[in-house]
C-alpha cells in the first residue's frame, strides 16, 4: 500500500455535493480530502477482506461466549442492558452492519483496533463519495467497495418471509437531529432500504413516542414502530427514560442490543483471551501488567464505551504518554491494548475501516488523523487497488 | 407580523363569541396566515435563555423588551371558551385561564406561552411574539407558523402530543443533548 498525492478535482465541492454529500467540510476544514489517495495491491485487499471476515467470525463467537459464561458485568453491562442483550441474542435478532478499524501499514498482518458495531458512521463516504471520485479519477482501477449492493441485499433478507401488510416492512430510521453527518448516514441507509422495498420514515430520536395504552413505540403519526434503525448508542438508550419500555415494546432494533458487546472495548480483552496470539489481534487485557511483556511499542488505554477517540491514552514503551485525548467517558472502566504501528499518512496516521454488511466484509474507508488518535477531526481519504 | 393577521385572530375571537359550540369542536389552531422561516428570527424558551446570549447591554435591553412585548401580546392569543377545547389543540396542561396572563382577561382559555420570538423583518425592523406549540409539535409565533424553528434554551418536545393521546415523547435523546455531541457515530 502506498499513499500518493494528487490534484483534487476542480470544483470538487460541487462534484461531491451533486451526489448528496453535504458534510464534506466541518468548521471550514475539509473532512473529505482528495488531494491524496491510497493505492493497494489486489493481494493486500484480499488479505484485508479475509482479516475482517475472520475478525467478525471471532467476534460472533465472543458474543456467544460472553453471554454463556455470564461475563457481561466485565463489560459494564448489567441490569436492563444485560437483559436486552440476552433477549436479543436468544431471539437471534438480525444485524445490519459494522465497521472494524484496523491497524495496517502493509508490512505485517492487519490488527483489530476496535469494532464499531453499534453506531458506525462514514458509510456514505465509503460507499458513494469515494466511488464517484474513483470513477472520475481512476476509471480503470478497482476499489474495495461493494457496499451498496451488499446493503440492499441485506435489507432484502431482512424482509424475507414477512407478509406484505406486516408493519415490519416499514422501517423507521432515527438519529439525533439536527446533525448533518449523522443525518447523511441515515438518509443513505434509508435510500438502500427503499431500494430493497421497505417503506421508511425518518424520525428525530427525541420525537419517538411511547404509547402507554398499546405499549408500543410510535412515530409522530402515532404509527407503531415495528422496526427501527437507530444511529444512537444502546448504552445511552437503556439509561434514558424510555429505556425501560424497550423490552415490552416488541420493536426490532437495528443494530440489535447484543451489539453492545461488540461495540464495547472490553471485547478486545475477551478476544485475546479466546484467541491468544491470533494474527489479527493485538494483546489486550483489563490489567496493564498482563500485556506488558507483549507490548514492545507501548500500550494504549481505552475507555470501554469511548467514542470518536475520546478517553484514549497512548503510552510509549518507557511509560511516557505519547498522546492522550480526554472526554466524557471512562467511568465504566478501561481496557489496555498493545500499541500497533499505524500507516503513516504525511505527518499523521491512517486507520483502515473495513465494513461488514451482515456477516461479510464489503468495503473499506480510510480515515487519517493529524496525530495518533483517530478523532472526529479526522479526514476521509479515498483508495483504489490494482 | 402584519396587521392583517392580527385582524384575522381578532375576527376568530369574535366568531367564537357568537358560535361557541362550533368553535369548541374546532380541533385546529387558528389557521396561520403566514409562514415565518426559522432564519427570520430566534425563539427563546425564556428570558434567561435570551439574556445568556446577550453580548452587550443593548442586547440585554432587547431581550427584556421582546419578552415584555410577547407577554403583552398574549392578549391576542387564540381564545377558547372551554379549557378542554383549548387542550384538544395544545394538549392537557398546556392551556391557562386568560385572566392569569391578560389584565381583565375574562374567563376564556389561551395556550401556554412556551417561549417568545425575537423576529427580524429585515432593514433593522424587529417584532416580538409569544410562541405556542401545538400537540403535534408545530410552533406558532402569534398566528404565524414557524418553519424550522431554532430554539434557544431547549425546545419543548411536543409536550402536548404526549398526554392527549396516551403517547409520551422525549424519552430518548437526553444523553446526546446533555453532551452536545458532534456525532454519535464512530
Amino acid at each position: 500500500m502506498q499513499r500518493f498525492q494528487c490534484e483534487p478535482r476542480e470544483d470538487w465541492q460541487k462534484s461531491v455535493e451533486a451526489i448528496g454529500f453535504d458534510f464534506h467540510t466541518f468548521d471550514a476544514a475539509p473532512y473529505w480530502r482528495e488531494e491524496a489517495y491510497w493505492r493497494f495491491s489486489a493481494a493486500e485487499i484480499d488479505g484485508l477482506e479475509a482479516a475482517a471476515n475472520e475478525i467478525h467470525k471471532m467476534c460472533m463467537a465472543a458474543v456467544a461466549a460472553v453471554i454463556e459464561d455470564r461475563r457481561l458485568p466485565l463489560f459494564g453491562i448489567t441490569g436492563l442492558a444485560a437483559e436486552l442483550v440476552q433477549e436479543s441474542w436468544a431471539r437471534q435478532d438480525p444485524h445490519l452492519y459494522g465497521r472494524v478499524d484496523l491497524a495496517y501499514d502493509g508490512t505485517g498482518p492487519a490488527k483489530l483496533l476496535e469494532y464499531n458495531a453499534d453506531t458506525p458512521t462514514s458509510l456514505f463516504e465509503a460507499a458513494i463519495v469515494q466511488w464517484y471520485w474513483k470513477q472520475e479519477r481512476f476509471p480503470q482501477a478497482d476499489q474495495f467497495n461493494s457496499l451498496e449492493e451488499s446493503l440492499i441485499d441485506r435489507f432484502r433478507r431482512l424482509m424475507q418471509g414477512i407478509p406484505s401488510a406486516d408493519p415490519r416492512r416499514h422501517l423507521h430510521l432515527s438519529c439525533v437531529v439536527p446533525n448533518l453527518e449523522d443525518e447523511g448516514n441515515l438518509k443513505y441507509l434509508e435510500a438502500c432500504a427503499i431500494d430493497a422495498g421497505f417503506r421508511t420514515t425518518r424520525i428525530d430520536i427525541a420525537d419517538i413516542g411511547w404509547d402507554r395504552q398499546r405499549n408500543k413505540f410510535v412515530d409522530l403519526d402515532e404509527q407503531i414502530i415495528a422496526r427501527m434503525f437507530k444511529l444512537y448508542p444502546w448504552e445511552w438508550m437503556v439509561r434514558e427514560e424510555f429505556g425501560a419500555n424497550i423490552s415490552q415494546a416488541g420493536t426490532q432494533f437495528l443494530e440489535p442490543a447484543w451489539k453492545m458487546i461488540l461495540s464495547n472495548k472490553a471485547l478486545l480483552a475477551q478476544l485475546w483471551e479466546m484467541y491468544p496470539y491470533h494474527d489479527a489481534l493485538l494483546p489486550a487485557a483489563f490489567d496493564r501488567a498482563a500485556i506488558a511483556a507483549q507490548s514492545p511499542r507501548g500500550v494504549v488505554r481505552k475507555a470501554l464505551l469511548g467514542r470518536e477517540g475520546a478517553n484514549i491514552t497512548i503510552y510509549n514503551a518507557d511509560g511516557t504518554v505519547a498522546e492522550a485525548k480526554d472526554g466524557d467517558y471512562g467511568a465504566e472502566g478501561y481496557v489496555w491494548q498493545a500499541r500497533a504501528p499505524l500507516a503513516r499518512a504525511g505527518s499523521g496516521t491512517a486507520v483502515l475501516g473495513v465494513w461488514l454488511i451482515g456477516d461479510q466484509a464489503a468495503g473499506m474507508g480510510i480515515r487519517e488523523a493529524d496525530g495518533l488518535i483517530t478523532t472526529d477531526d479526522c479526514h476521509f481519504v479515498p483508495h483504489i487497488f490494482a | 407580523m402584519t396587521s392583517a393577521s392580527r385582524i384575522v385572530l381578532l375576527t376568530a375571537g369574535v366568531a367564537c363569541a357568537t358560535l361557541l359550540a362550533a368553535c369548541d369542536d374546532e380541533k385546529k389552531p387558528a389557521r396561520p396566515q403566514q409562514t415565518i422561516s426559522g432564519t427570520q428570527g430566534k425563539i427563546y424558551k425564556d428570558l434567561d435563555s435570551c439574556l445568556a446570549e446577550a453580548a452587550d447591554m443593548d442586547a440585554v435591553k432587547t431581550c427584556r423588551e421582546a419578552y415584555q412585548q410577547a407577554l403583552d401580546k398574549m392578549a391576542e392569543a387564540p381564545q377558547y371558551e372551554r379549557q378542554a377545547s383549548c387542550e384538544d389543540v395544545y394538549g392537557p396542561g398546556n392551556c391557562v385561564p386568560r385572566g392569569s396572563v391578560v389584565h381583565d382577561g375574562g374567563s376564556s382559555f389561551v395556550p401556554f406561552m412556551w417561549g417568545f420570538m425575537l423576529g427580524n423583518m429585515g432593514g433593522g425592523r424587529t417584532y416580538y411574539q409569544p410562541v405556542f406549540v401545538d400537540r403535534g409539535g408545530a410552533t406558532y409565533a402569534g398566528a404565524s407558523v414557524v418553519s424550522a424553528p431554532s430554539w434557544t434554551g431547549g425546545r419543548p418536545s411536543a409536550p402536548a402530543a404526549a398526554m392527549s393521546s396516551s403517547v409520551a415523547r422525549g424519552g430518548f435523546g437526553s444523553t446526546a443533548s446533555a453532551r452536545a455531541v458532534s456525532t454519535v457515530g464512530g
